[in-house]
């Protein structure tokens, strides 16, 4: 087999369906809240409004199911203070600007804002957000740092943000902090959470 | 500058170490326990052993989750943070800033430093094993660099004796190219390495081992075995990998003959041209900024490659214009590196009820397979490299990367569960002598104590480029051998620097109009000044080399105490 045919077959295999099924668990979990751990919060670097978004954008991507969701986690926090502390003047900028851009996006593609849209439309303009992000980067493996989606720069935040949260590592995932021998190759059940850390 | 040489009595020792990690550690530990009154002077800070701020810190318990840092205090380690890895919440302490140690390249040099006691013996990779016969005749055979003063044979009790000391887990395999080393229990491969070593051994007869790490199986002198919590960088509470500040240090300090000095920067050695040797150091106090001197017998530098050789380029005198020792033009030359970060990886399919507890601090090992015998010899490229990699299985890391589509509870939950086994491996190749990767002392930009600093030239050329695309291809035919599935072979590019394996400068030699140093790693033209450090390196090989750093620093102590008694220094 040709190694690299392989590897561009591969690509092509990873296109996204989501059954029905799915779907509707998925929506579970794709509610605004009005009340819990957004309430008091006032974000540092967005607006509230954005911060609102932002959540919930977050919280659509990691729902809560029978494990905690983004929201539950503080995942808008994170991403808040990483937007705050951790971007220089231009990512911080460019991160605004994506972010405004997907807002505006989202307004153009459903004729209201991300907020009031209902949960089927926040979820399918989100998918149709990672599809395009997904694709582009899949076509342009070379591409520059500057021009990677924002999409998956987001997504990326939220999923550093929950897993490594405090209770997704001690509760969700299995934590085991100081394991003393290593054991190389015991039996696993399907199924079963990961090792956190 | 002025040197206060004041109290020439109370500053003078039989010995002066410079630096105080891997090299100077075991100097100091060696000629300590030999008797001689030690005087160990480290530029950076005091750390002692257990002082390891972030050592038991978990993820959340980092004010950014050690995924980033504030954009302002990164502009203090941009080449630091060129490692993509050292520079975290949970390990940045242990890299200097290089906004106050600069350097000046005129090709990229990713010069990776740690100015602090044990230096980088804290923050090492661990990998230890042993260069070879072949590897002590590489450049008389194809005639790069100049011949090894020494054979395998000089080195290996000397490698014994370190071995059993520092403590080093790995595997016995019986190969001539990677000789095997007085070993503690290996620590296990798991099924998806065991089943590509058997696939390895089965398709093309060669070798995938553990790898051989400073890393305890079992404890000794007081340090405890590893918990398999894989968070060395950041210093191991219980001294279960070999460092300075763990293992070497408190055996010279236990002696009563080793002052420590932390804070002291060796400005440059003194050499009286009466007595034809170096009587002592010219030292900077890194806090108060005074000057001072220290004197002794014998002078050990051991300050890493490139910083010793800038204090040697820096003690210029009447009768060693171009640097102490320099007389044969070699002293700052034939810099070399491992290059890297080019391989293969891929996904296995079997195993998916297998798992693997506790987080083992290092990975296999494939030994070099070409240039060994005529049977694998290249057409396209001299010397060879050798893998380092790890099989596991994905983790929730897996829904960053951008081929993965998707969002949602069926997202969040495939994430939460182990996805399947990968393996990925990345070669390290020997990279040849050449004399124009070099250094070069800079005296238009000094440091804030006024030192002069380094300006670094040095680039790999068309054999290691030729090497490369091997590292990628033949990871890839393994891999495929054995099953995997989506191979991917990577090429990340390297730069010399980034693999923390800088050596030569200062090489080893025969002769004295070719070499800096003789075969005991002592100065040619300064019989009581010996260089132990990465700096003495002659050729590169492919294995990581602090072993040999040890072992030639343990030997060269030995020689050097041998020769004071028979009244030779």
């Amino acid at each position: 087999m040709d190694r690299r045919e392989a590897i561009k077959r591969t690509a092509l295999l990873t296109g996204f369906a989501l059954s029905g099924s799915l779907i509707s668990a998925v929506l579970q979990g794709c509610q605004p809240e009005a009340k819990g751990p957004l309430a008091d919060w006032t974000p540092k670097f967005f607006t509230k409004e954005e911060g609102l978004a932002l959540a919930e954008m977050a919280e659509c991507i990691l729902p809560r199911t029978d494990t905690p969701g983004a929201k539950d986690v503080h995942v808008h926090e994170f991403a808040d203070l990483m937007a705050q502390d951790c971007m220089d003047a231009e990512d911080q900028q460019k991160f605004r600007d994506g972010f405004a851009k997907l807002l505006a996006d989202c307004e153009q593609a459903n004729g209201k804002h991300f907020l009031e849209c209902s949960p089927e439309q926040q979820l399918a303009f989100l998918n149709a957000q990672d599809k395009a992000a997904v694709d582009l980067a899949k076509t342009n493996p070379s591409l520059e740092e500057e021009d990677y989606p924002f999409f998956l720069v987001f997504k990326q935040l939220v999923l550093v943000g929950y897993f490594t949260s405090e209770t997704v590592g001690k509760e969700v995932l299995v934590y085991l902090p100081i394991p003393g021998r290593f054991e190389p190759c015991m039996p696993y059940q399907e199924g079963t959470p990961g090792w956190a850390l | 500058m002025y040197f206060n040489s004041k109290g020439q009595e109370e500053n003078t020792y039989d010995a002066i170490v410079i630096g105080s990690g891997i090299s100077g550690g075991w100097a100091a530990k060696e000629l300590c326990e030999k008797g001689l009154k030690t005087l160990v002077l480290e530029r950076g800070r005091m750390v002692r052993h257990g002082d390891y701020p972030t050592a038991m810190t978990e993820p959340w318990e980092f004010r950014y989750r050690d995924a980033a840092l504030p954009a302002e205090e990164l502009r203090d380690y941009e080449k630091q943070n060129r490692t993509e890895y050292a520079i975290r919440e949970s390990s940045r302490h242990w890299f200097v800033k290089d906004t106050e140690h600069p350097y000046t390249e005129v090709k990229r040099f990713d010069w990776i430093r740690g100015y602090h006691v044990g230096g980088r013996s804290l923050m090492w990779g661990r990998h230890s094993y042993r260069l070879s016969g072949l590897d002590f005749e590489a450049n008389a055979r194809d005639g790069f660099g100049v011949d090894w003063p020494i054979r395998y044979e000089d080195i290996a009790p000397w490698y014994d004796y370190v071995e059993q000391f520092a403590g080093i887990q790995g595997q016995a395999e019986g190969l001539p190219h990677l000789p095997d080393g007085k070993f503690q229990p290996p620590m296990a491969l798991n099924c998806v390495e065991e089943h590509l070593r058997s696939s390895m051994k089965e398709n093309f007869g060669r070798t995938l081992t553990i790898g051989r790490t400073a890393n305890l199986t079992q404890g000794i002198n007081g340090r405890g075995p590893c918990q398999y919590r894989n968070r060395c960088i950041r210093g191991c509470p219980y001294g279960a990998y070999f460092s300075s500040n763990s293992a070497t240090l408190p055996a010279a300090e236990q002696t009563g003959n080793m002052t420590l000095r932390p804070n002291s920067i060796v400005h440059s050695i003194i050499y009286d041209a009466e007595q034809k040797k170096a009587t002592g150091v010219r030292v900077i106090d890194a806090e108060s900024g005074e000057s001072m001197e220290f004197y002794s017998r014998i002078i050990f530098c051991c300050a890493s490659t490139l910083a010793t050789t800038l204090i040697l380029l820096n003690s210029a005198s009447e009768l060693f214009p171009d640097g102490l020792g320099n007389s044969s033009g070699q002293l700052g030359h034939n810099l070399m590196d491992h290059h890297f970060r080019c391989g293969a990886r891929g996904t296995y399919e079997g195993f998916a009820d297998r798992y693997y507890s506790g987080r083992r601090p290092t990975g296999f090992y494939i030994p070099r397979f070409r240039n060994l015998d005529k049977a694998s010899e290249r057409k396209d490229y001299l010397r060879g490299f050798g893998y380092q990699g790890a099989g596991s299985r994905e983790d929730w890391t897996a829904g960053i990367k951008e081929l993965n589509v998707g969002l949602g509870a069926e997202f969040k939950a495939r994430l939460i569960v182990p996805g399947p086994w990968q393996v990925g491996m990345t070669a390290f190749g020997e990279c040849l002598p050449y004399y124009e990767n070099k250094v070069m002392l800079n005296k238009e930009v000094l440091d804030k104590h006024g030192m002069p600093t380094l300006t670094i030239d040095c680039e790999f050329k068309e054999n290691e480029k030729a090497m490369r695309k091997d590292m990628m291809e033949s990871a890839a035919e393994m891999l495929e051998a054995a099953g995997f599935k989506d191979v991917e072979m990577y090429d990340n590019g390297s730069w010399p620097g980034l693999g923390i394996h800088e050596m030569g400068t200062a090489r080893m030699g025969r002769d004295p109009k070719t070499s800096v140093l003789n075969a005991w790693n002592q100065m040619w033209d300064v019989p009581n000044v010996f260089v132990t450090d990465g700096a003495c390196m002659t050729s590169a090989a492919n294995q990581n080399p602090s072993l040999t750093y040890m072992a030639l620093t343990a030997r060269a102590a030995n020689y050097a105490v041998e020769e004071m008694k028979k009244m030779n220094l």
